[in-house]
C-alpha cells in the first residue's frame, strides 16, 4: 500500500515536490469525526 | 501614501512605474496546484505583509469531509489545540441550514462536509506572522451539493494563542487526498 504524499510549495522560488509523507506527519493526519 | 495622478504629456519613470502602478492592492506572493494528502505554501507568510488573502479554486477531497488547514512553521505543521473556528451553511434551494461548532482542535476546517467537490474559497488571513498577536481568519465558501444547488459556508478561525507562523497547510478532514489550485496574496500596507 502507497504511503500518504504531501506536496510542498515554496514562495522563495525553491521547486515545488511531492514526496512520500514521513511517520510524525502521518501521525498528524486528522480523522473524521473531529468535523462531524 | 503611494497613490498619484499623472497628467498628460508627464514623462512616466522606472521609479513611479514600480511605486504607483507595479504595487497593486493585493500582492500576487504564491500558488500552486493541491495533491497528495496535505499540500503546504511554506514561506508565504513574512513581514513584508500583514495581512493576506488566500482563493481555494476548484477544490475537491476523495470522499467527502470539510477542506482543513494548518498554520506551518517553516515546513513543521502546528497542531495544537489553539484553532477555535466555526461556520455556518446555507443551500441555494433553502432545504437546509446548520452550523458547525468544534471544540478547538488542531486545525480549522470550511464546509464542504457531506460532498467532495467543487470547493472554492476566499480567506482573509489577518496577522498570521505577527508573533505578539492570535492569527484571524474570515472566510466564505462554495460547494456543489447535486444537481443546481449549492452550499455556502461562512465561518471564521481564530488561533487563539500569541504566535508566529510562515505558511499554511490544506488538507482533509480525514485524510483525504485532496486537489484544486491555490494562490496565496498579500495586502499592500501601504
Amino acid at each position: 500500500m502507497s504511503k500518504p504524499q504531501i506536496t510542498i510549495h515554496y514562495a522563495d522560488g525553491t521547486p515545488s515536490e511531492t514526496r512520500d509523507m514521513t511517520p510524525e506527519e502521518i501521525a498528524q493526519i486528522p480523522v473524521e469525526e473531529d468535523n462531524a | 501614501m503611494a497613490t498619484k495622478t499623472f497628467t498628460s504629456g508627464e514623462v512616466l519613470t522606472a521609479a513611479d512605474t514600480n511605486t504607483y502602478l507595479a504595487n497593486s492592492g493585493l500582492v500576487y506572493i504564491t500558488g500552486g496546484t493541491l495533491s497528495g494528502t496535505a499540500t503546504q505554501f511554506v514561506g508565504c507568510f513574512t513581514s513584508t505583509y500583514t495581512n493576506y488573502r488566500i482563493l481555494l479554486e476548484q477544490g475537491t477531497l476523495s470522499a467527502a469531509g470539510d477542506f482543513c488547514f494548518q498554520f506551518l512553521k517553516s515546513t513543521t505543521a502546528q497542531s495544537t489545540n489553539a484553532y477555535q473556528y466555526a461556520y455556518a451553511r446555507l443551500t441555494s434551494g433553502g432545504a437546509g441550514a446548520n452550523t458547525t461548532a468544534v471544540a478547538p482542535i488542531g486545525r480549522w476546517g470550511m464546509g464542504a462536509n457531506g460532498v467532495t467537490n467543487l470547493m472554492t474559497m476566499a480567506a482573509d488571513v489577518i496577522y498570521p506572522q505577527v508573533a505578539s498577536s492570535a492569527a484571524y481568519v474570515t472566510a466564505q465558501g462554495t460547494s456543489l451539493l447535486g444537481g443546481p444547488v449549492y452550499l455556502s459556508s461562512d465561518g471564521m478561525c481564530v488561533y487563539g494563542v500569541n504566535d508566529s507562523f510562515d505558511g499554511i497547510q490544506f488538507m482533509g478532514s480525514g485524510g483525504q487526498s485532496i486537489t484544486g489550485y491555490a494562490t496565496i496574496y498579500g495586502y499592500r500596507k501601504a
